[in-house]
């Protein structure tokens, strides 16, 4: 029997470390594991230097956290816990990741507490996004690096996920296709074209303290939009709510978008065939007199 | 060679001239924002030099067609040549029953074609349609161009409805401009495969008697 085995036997472990980390480490999702599959080299004393290696056996995750702005000031451990790692239980976690995050991240986590997103998932929307949703998981890059989900022109991709999901929209009754009504307007096609200044989702909507337009505290309520579109638009005041901002050509959305639409649709029709009619006439004539000239 | 009459005036040719050149301009940096994801607008974007010279370049030409149209107001209104250009425009009762005749002529019903005058329906037609739609794309289009100034000014729906008229007019200025212009001015058998009078502003007598007799009459009883 070598020393190794003997750890595991007896585990000699706790003879110096408090035996309530056994505990914790039972109820964990790591439960199978022994302290040294962590703690490596940890059966000789003096223990050595060594830190904690996640990514012997979490080596996919460990690549896309090693490429992460938080690579250089996190551990795995500072978000996940050290011994009370937790089994993988979709809705608690998904409400309680903003609590870790909001542990560095105050404001934005006081921002999304507050939001529809948060208080969806809170009465059981499972779908809503928590910090995860939008900024990745492990993968977390700054707003300012192209790759990252919430870099400007990534934006309106990672809302539509839900925002411009069919089956999410119709599931909790949300307005439906807000990407595509996006990308049509000046706004959406100028960010399709790499204009950084253009607004994006976020620029109207605010990054976390996302609100539905009937909230008072939402930044596109009525009484709250003047200000939102001044950020890039000075001049504009209340004319902004007289309208639609996601201008869909249809009659129950834009019916005098809609209406100029099918107006100009009957109208060219109209007129092309007129023309190509009298068109082919002149023709048919030309031809025949230039047949009895021959 | 038969003998040439000058039918439009060096200012005249002008004017057509600022007309093409604006609104040529106008169709192509306009067509690539509203067709930007295809491929053809891509090329034109990179064309133009960019997504923002693309704007600027319809701004440009936009002050060009607003700046004629201004001119050619001037023209038809304070000018002895102008005033009698515009009355040769007007239309009056003898084009529509010109035009019902010409359709008489091609089906066989009827055995001379109508005489013109100096304009013919055909011409008149094209005159006042393309007026009307520039008025409305130089007003919607005024609305876009200033829209910051308008977000203070005018509701929200309006700004979005001229967006509509300035994008719809536009493609039934290219529908029109393609169909009817170019035949009447190119494709029709009388003109084929182009009228060279826009340039340099003479037609041959014959072209003139055959095509607008009247005017050819009047030019001669002079």
């Amino acid at each position: 029997m070598n020393l190794i085995d003997i750890i595991l036997v007896v585990n000699l472990c706790y003879r110096c470390h408090n035996k309530e980390i056994e505990d914790i480490l039972k109820n964990s999702a790591h439960r199978n594991l022994d302290c040294i599959s962590c703690h490596e080299g940890f059966e000789k004393f003096p223990h050595p230097k060594k830190k904690v290696r996640c990514k012997i056996c979490h080596g996919e995750v460990a690549k896309f956290f090693e490429r992460s702005v938080h690579y250089d000031k996190l551990g795995c451990s500072d978000c996940h816990g050290k011994h009370r790692i937790t089994v993988f239980e979709i809705y608690t976690k998904k409400l309680s990741i903003s609590d870790i995050c909001a542990g560095c991240h105050t404001e934005e986590g006081n921002n999304y507490k507050n939001s529809i997103h948060y208080l969806a998932l809170k009465k059981g929307a499972n779908d809503a996004p928590s910090c995860v949703d939008c900024h990745s998981e492990h993968h977390v890059l700054s707003s300012e690096t192209e790759g990252s989900p919430v870099y400007y022109k990534n934006v309106p991709k990672t809302c539509a996920q839900c925002h411009e999901n069919k089956a999410i929209t119709d599931k909790y009754g949300i307005s439906p296709r807000r990407l595509s009504s996006y990308l049509s307007s000046y706004h959406g096609i100028f960010l399709e074209k790499g204009i950084p200044y253009v607004a994006n989702c976020i620029s109207c909507h605010t990054p976390h303290f996302i609100l539905p337009a009937e909230d008072k505290r939402s930044s596109i309520h009525p009484d709250n939009l003047p200000k939102t579109c001044s950020k890039c638009h000075p001049k504009a005041d209340f004319s902004v709510t007289k309208g639609k901002i996601h201008i869909e050509v249809k009659p129950q959305s834009a019916p005098h978008v809609f209406a100029v639409r099918v107006f100009y649709i009957i109208f060219i029709s109209i007129l092309v065939s007129g023309f190509v009619i009298h068109i082919i006439f002149d023709f048919i004539k030309f031809i025949k007199n230039r047949r009895s000239h021959e | 060679m038969s003998k040439k009459i000058l039918r439009f005036s060096r200012i005249w040719r002008v004017q057509h001239m600022l007309l093409m050149i604006s609104v040529v301009l106008l169709i192509i940096s306009g067509f690539s924002l509203k067709y930007s994801h295809t491929t053809l607008g891509k090329i034109l974007i990179f064309l133009e030099g960019g997504f923002e010279a693309r704007g600027s370049l319809h701004r440009l030409s936009a002050f060009l067609l607003i700046f004629t149209t201004l001119f050619h107001l001037f023209y038809i209104i304070f000018t002895k040549e102008g005033r009698e250009e515009f009355k040769a425009l007007v239309i009056r009762k003898k084009d529509l029953s010109d035009f019902v005749k010409m359709i008489m002529y091609d089906l066989g019903k009827a055995k001379e074609r109508p005489q013109f005058d100096r304009y013919s329906y055909k011409e008149k037609f094209q005159y006042w349609v393309i007026s009307f739609f520039i008025l409305i794309m130089i007003f919607s289009g005024i609305i876009l161009m200033f829209h910051n100034y308008f977000f203070g000014v005018i509701p929200k729906w309006l700004i979005d409805l001229s967006f509509s008229f300035h994008s719809w007019t536009a493609t039934l200025v290219i529908i029109f401009l393609v169909l009817w212009h170019f035949y009447i001015v190119h494709l029709s058998p009388e003109n084929f495969p182009w009228n060279s009078s826009f340039w340099d502003g003479y037609v041959d007598e014959e072209w003139l008697k055959e095509n607008h007799y009247l005017e050819y009459k009047r030019i001669k009883e002079k």
